[in-house]
């Protein structure tokens, strides 16, 4: 009786206390950044867009920011703006033209490759396509 | 209901503790160094009171956390100082147990009979650090939120469970509702619930044992002393002086609030809690890049804290002299020196922030704290010459010379000497000097809203709050990305002419709008006070394409010259705020579209010709009636200044007043059926702007 009843109790408190790792399921909507010739060529462009997120009990649309890297390719290299090291915000540094991460100083050449600091890998990327012109993103 | 024969011994038996309690001896070394377990004993217990009075008004949610924060340090009656006693008080704590532990380890004081003292009190140390980790999420500002993003992605370092690990404590993939929920319930609750016991068991074992006197070894004790008073007074005197303190901080420093966390916002720099900078440094030396940032980040500290508790079992020494333990406290020394050093060189590698529009003399005028001696125009006297009427132009050399040296030219004089030279020196005379023009005979079209805080701090403070100030946030960028590309990047100034309508007088349109599309720091402040302040009477221009948005300046700058009002009759109506509320639709609708329409314009710009129609209006209940009345629009005398925050619908207070709201449903299997009925009870359909 008592294993019955420390069972019946652990397992719905654990499985409650475990349901985080349950990962929702996504639903990898495209998201249109713009048309591509709007985006120059030369140097990484900051493009914030909004998305849809679950935050919880919370669905809202948050702001959120992808670097666009014009290349000889059809389809741009797109990177996620958060670095990869403790997911701090990285900062594009014009002057020499490198992301900078605020936290640790991690450091990245503007093809998102690791140059300095902690970071593990490179800047994310985010699957990109061009459909009609227009650039379309979609989180990984 | 007890009868009175058994109510005696129970009162006898608790005056008889107390006074074992009190009378208890002590030994005759114990002095001032041994009133430091007491200080964290009195400051846990004000953590205690404090909490719950901070809890009463807190609301942990991450869109109401922040609002909730500032509610109580600014609307709550002594809010300020029951926050800024538990903030400061959180940090006190923390100095107070790093002293109380060296001194213990300095004494030899964890060694037999006392090692379960010791391991229960660094058992108390961890939870406090836990504390103050879950305690600093709670305000959901921009340090509580970053510091949380940071520290809780260190758990995900861990090999294998990494990834599980940092969801169980984050509630999901980032931090936010779950996050703040969870670090709630264990500030509140769980962590709460350990440092009891722990503290009863580590008071009762101290009881047991008894305070250990300083190296009985060379001093053995004579004599002893009971706790009343001889220890008890001391104790008390520390409180006192620890209640100070935090008194002193709290009026003195004020308590910090941040703006509200903003998981997009590439301009903040991220730095945990002081006593987590050592942890965070510690991350920054290349031997813990990449895999092995799991032995940095979480095996080293815990390593740490295990070294900590069994300290008492592997230093077997029996001595307590330091002149026997020589290793111990040398070992001892360097591990602290090694913390403060990576904590100071992390506060010393914290860059400065992003460069923003101030100049080099703005920037040194506010380092330099010179606004603290001297007024500015409009401003009282303060102890100092106001800077109002001067110095003229010609006196630059003279001001540079009196900034290096001002007891050269006035012997015995308070002002300090700046410590300039080169560049900077010209840079704060070039500031001082313009200061009077800035205000006065060179005031051309918009000066800033920094500029206008000199003589109208509190406007200036209210403004920063509202959504005004924030014209150009990130979710403005964002729609600014889209409206360019929907309109091929030709009518930008469409958003910008209410959004920054600075631009106009600069004729920077292009510049900006480059800067916002490349999510680079913008040259404009937004809608400051000279967009409203400035603002042309739309009856008053010859070309209605353009009456919505139009300036003349000339009323500012009078103000600014001659202290004149620069309020003029227009400024209490409705159609004041109609040039950007209501602007000028059709003309807006033909400019964001190429095409000339008679359609009505985006519906973000039609709030005042639907006010017309209504009651309101009738009344002579203007904009101005409730979003220039007190941050939350409660108050309405009429002698009351306009607040310059501007409430609106983000504002839950405010909403809550103009819209009443009942939900029903009822679930039909696996389906739920609502119904919300809204009454609007303002003069504008809801949303609107």
């Amino acid at each position: 009786m008592t294993t019955v009843i420390s069972v019946a109790t652990s397992v719905p408190v654990l499985g409650y206390l475990l349901s985080p790792l349950r990962r929702p399921g996504r639903e990898d909507a495209w998201i249109s950044l713009g048309p591509l010739s709007l985006v120059p060529d030369g140097r990484p462009v900051e493009v914030p867009y909004l998305t849809e997120v679950v935050d919880g009990w919370i669905r809202e649309t948050v702001v959120r920011r992808a670097i666009v890297l014009r290349s000889d390719s059809d389809v741009p290299t797109v990177f996620s703006g958060t670095c990869p090291h403790l997911n701090c915000n990285v900062r594009w540094v014009d002057q020499e033209g490198r992301f900078v991460c605020p936290c640790h100083g991690g450091v990245f050449d503007r093809d998102g490759r690791v140059v300095a600091g902690p970071p593990p890998r490179g800047l994310d990327r985010l699957d990109a396509r061009v459909e009609n012109g227009v650039l379309l993103v979609r989180e990984v | 209901m007890g009868d009175r024969n058994s109510e005696r011994p129970l009162l006898a038996s608790a005056r008889d503790a107390i006074a074992s309690f009190l009378l208890k001896p002590v030994p005759e070394g114990v002095g001032w160094p041994h009133v430091l377990g007491s200080g964290i004993l009195f400051l846990l217990v004000l953590q205690a009171i404090t909490g719950v009075l901070l809890a009463i008004n807190y609301d942990p949610t991450p869109g109401r956390a922040y609002a909730s924060v500032r509610y109580i340090t600014e609307t709550v009656a002594f809010g300020h100082i029951i926050r800024g006693l538990h903030h400061w008080a959180a940090s006190l704590l923390i100095v107070v147990l790093l002293l109380h532990l060296g001194r213990v380890f300095i004494y030899g004081a964890y060694k037999r009979p006392r090692q379960a003292t010791w391991v229960v009190g660094v058992c108390l140390f961890v939870t406090l650090l836990a504390f103050g980790f879950t305690g600093y999420l709670l305000p959901w500002d921009q340090k509580a939120y970053w510091a949380t993003v940071v520290g809780t992605k260190i758990a995900g370092s861990v090999p294998v469970v990494g990834d599980a690990l940092l969801r169980l404590i984050r509630g999901g993939d980032m931090v936010g509702a779950p996050t703040l929920t969870r670090f709630y319930v264990l500030h509140l609750v769980i962590l709460p619930a350990l440092v009891v016991p722990l503290v009863l068991v580590h008071l009762w074992l101290v009881r047991r044992h008894g305070i250990a006197p300083p190296w009985e070894e060379v001093r053995p004790v004579t004599r002893w002393l009971p706790f009343h008073p001889f220890q008890l007074v001391r104790d008390v005197a520390f409180s006192g002086l620890l209640l100070a303190i935090l008194f002193a901080l709290t009026l003195k420093v004020g308590v910090p609030l941040e703006a509200v966390a903003d998981s997009s916002a590439t301009d903040y720099i991220p730095r945990p809690e002081w006593y987590f900078l050592p942890l965070f440094q510690l991350l920054k030396l290349p031997v813990f890049y990449g895999r092995l940032e799991f032995v940095g980040g979480v095996l080293l500290p815990a390593a740490t804290i295990l070294l900590l508790l069994a300290l008492p079992f592997y230093d077997r020494n029996p001595s307590c002299l330091p002149a026997r333990r020589r290793f111990a406290l040398a070992a001892g020394g360097v591990f602290f020196t090694a913390a403060i050093g990576l904590g100071v060189q992390a506060w010393i590698e914290t860059p400065a922030p992003p460069a923003t529009a101030r100049t080099r003399g703005e920037q040194l005028f506010e380092g330099l704290r010179c606004q603290s001696c001297h007024a500015g125009p409009g401003e009282e006297q303060k102890s100092g010459p106001s800077l109002a009427s001067g110095p003229s132009e010609r006196e630059r050399e003279w001001l540079a010379a009196f900034l290096v040296n001002p007891a050269g030219f006035f012997p015995g004089s308070e002002m300090p000497a700046t410590g300039l030279t080169g560049e900077d020196l010209d840079a704060l005379v070039n500031h001082v000097a313009n200061l009077r023009a800035d205000y006065g005979t060179r005031v051309q079209g918009f000066p800033s809203a920094r500029a206008c805080a000199t003589c109208h701090r509190r406007q200036f403070e209210e403004w920063k709050t509202s959504y005004h100030a924030r014209s150009l946030g990130t979710t403005f960028r964002a729609m600014f990305v889209i409206f360019n590309y929907n309109t091929g990047g030709q009518r930008l100034e469409y958003c910008l002419n209410c959004h920054a309508p600075d631009v106009k007088v600069k004729d920077n349109a292009p510049q900006l709008s480059r800067q916002l599309l490349a999510g680079e720091s913008v040259t404009s402040e937004g809608i400051g006070c000279a967009a409203c302040h400035a603002l042309r009477d739309a009856e008053e221009h010859p070309d209605p394409a353009l009456q919505s948005v139009s300036f003349d300046p000339g009323p500012l700058e009078r103000h600014l010259k001659e202290q004149t009002k620069p309020l003029r009759p227009f400024f209490k109506e409705a159609r004041m705020c109609g040039a950007c509320h209501d602007y000028n639709a059709t003309y807006a609708t033909s400019y964001a579209t190429g095409r000339s329409s008679s359609a009505a314009g985006p519906p973000c710009c039609t709030v005042v010709r639907t006010w017309e129609q209504t009651a309101f209006a009738r009344r002579g209940v203007t904009c101005q009636s409730c979003h220039m009345k007190s941050e939350m629009g409660v108050t309405t005398r009429e002698d009351e200044p306009a607040y310059h925050g501007f409430p609106g619908p983000r504002n839950e207070a405010f909403l809550r007043k103009g819209v009443d709201l009942a939900v029903t449903g009822f679930r039909q299997g696996s389906q739920v059926e609502a119904t919300v009925a809204m009454v609007n009870k303002t003069g504008h359909p809801i949303p609107d702007g």
